[in-house]
């Protein structure tokens, strides 16, 4: 067993960290409080070779593994403060590209893993008005006809919705057999019948853009089609393993400058004579955001050595996913303790954190969600 | 085959509670096995009969019944063995 990272691996983080430093800093109080997107960020994280890093070189990404990817996509968030851009490239990458690697047709990757992972943007689109952590309840339906399928149904709080370029849109093609009736497809954003929403105002993740897509008639041809039919919930719980083990990875990397950064501050800030990392009322609270963040990692890279490996990881996904989530919520609480006035301001960004955070314990399946699949996983 | 994936829904998947599903339940569709149970009979299927179950091929043609599940299984031994 090897906890380090190769050479490569390091040289790799390296230059993501560089890269966000430098190339993806921006006026992100300003942009966290007008909700504002920036396209040529997203551009930037396209050019680098971010969301096309595990993509295979044959359709021009970069080819790593897993774990590789998961190492840069943690140090982008290291670099980059802005949680809402990363959250929605682990999005794009882990529950658009990902499926379609896995399930698309030659005609399909050849199409749209190019277009993503030079900067287009692709939606993964489940939840409905009446569905969410009940998921397969859907009322999004896909009537087959000559040479396709159409589409009708509402897809609600979809990250990239507002801007996507393809939408991976799940339909009852038979509802009268629940989650065996569900089918998988790929619907373009320009496609007829597709309304694609506004930016939904949020109390978070403010800088990636979230909203509804509505299909009133949409018509797909069945080249469009991801997978057989009645394979659309095996794909999606598939491509909830890849999105719930990875989508905090670069979270992580913010667990870890939100860790240097206390640090730092608990030994200048001085209070009562001496720095206030002395109290041990603080510095209890640095030790256990270090304990998160180690426990974070663990946990991210056994599930990414895990899908490497291709084995299942549905289980690691979830344990991971709950662990993340709760860890960024309780440490981004636990810096601002520290930082006290300074944190709770928004002219510093610490608060702006856990507004960041509080999304993920509800996003990709809530907490409790989690804790049912581990527990029923278990054999409970 | 279908012996053993029986002997898994009604012991591990239902504890041994309740009635016992036989080979032509559709345990699927009947609610009697829900979507946690069906990613644990998957893999179950997988390590009992060391073979990959890819997610696109986790349909209700073939996974309706226990023995449409055999079935499956089958077809995917005899395919593994020509190739």
């Amino acid at each position: 067993m090897d906890f380090g990272f190769t050479e490569e691996q390091e040289r790799l983080r390296t230059e993501a960290v560089e890269f966000a430093r430098n190339e993806l800093a921006s006026d992100l109080v300003a942009r966290d409080a007008e909700s504002g997107f920036d396209r040529e960020l997203w551009r930037r994280c396209a050019e680098f070779g971010i969301l096309g890093s595990n993509v295979p070189t044959e359709y021009g990404g970069q080819g790593r593994d897993v774990v590789t990817t998961v190492a840069i996509m943690e140090a982008l968030g290291y670099g980059c403060p802005d949680n809402g851009l990363t959250l929605a490239l682990n999005g794009q990458m882990w529950a658009v590209q990902e499926p379609i690697q896995q399930f698309g047709t030659e005609e399909q990757k050849e199409r749209y893993l190019p277009l993503l992972i030079s900067g287009g943007y692709g939606a993964h689109a489940m939840s409905e008005p009446a569905s969410g952590s009940d998921t397969f309840a859907l009322e999004t339906t896909a009537e087959k006809t000559d040479g396709g399928y159409v589409l009708n149904g509402r897809k609600t709080y979809i990250g990239l919705a507002p801007v996507c370029d393809v939408a991976l849109v799940f339909a009852a093609t038979d509802p009268t057999v629940g989650r065996w009736g569900i089918t998988a497809f790929l619907v373009e954003g320009d496609a007829s019948g597709l309304t694609k929403g506004g930016n939904q105002p949020k109390m978070g993740l403010r800088t990636g853009p979230f909203g509804d897509l509505v299909l009133e008639d949409c018509f797909v041809p069945d080249s469009a089609r991801l997978g057989p039919e009645g394979a659309g919930a095996s794909i999606f719980t598939n491509s909830m393993d890849w999105e719930r083990s990875f989508i905090f990875a670069s979270h992580v990397g913010s667990m870890a400058r939100q860790l240097d950064d206390v640090i730092q501050y608990a030994r200048t800030r001085r209070q009562f004579g001496e720095p206030i990392g002395k109290f041990q009322s603080v510095s209890n609270r640095i030790a256990d955001m270090r304990l998160r963040l180690e426990t974070s990692r663990l946990l991210l890279y056994k599930a990414a050595w895990l899908l490497d490996s291709g084995d299942a990881a549905q289980l690691y996904s979830a344990l991971a996913k709950l662990h993340l989530s709760e860890s960024f919520v309780a440490s981004s609480s636990d810096a601002i303790r520290i930082h006290g006035a300074k944190g709770y301001v928004s002219e510093y960004g610490v608060e702006r954190d856990l507004r960041d955070a509080l999304g993920g314990v509800i996003y990709s399946g809530t907490s409790d969600i989690q804790r049912q699949v581990i527990a029923r996983l278990m054999g409970v | 085959m279908e012996h053993a994936i029986v002997r898994f829904v009604n012991e591990e998947l239902l504890g041994g509670n309740g009635p016992r599903v036989t080979a032509d339940d559709e345990i699927v569709l009947d609610g009697t096995v829900d979507s946690l149970g069906v990613t644990r009979l998957v893999d179950f299927i997988e390590t009992e009969f060391k073979l990959a179950v890819p997610a696109q091929d986790v349909t209700i043609d073939n996974f309706r019944t226990i023995t449409t599940m055999a079935a499956y299984v089958r077809t995917r031994q005899e395919s593994a063995a020509t190739t």
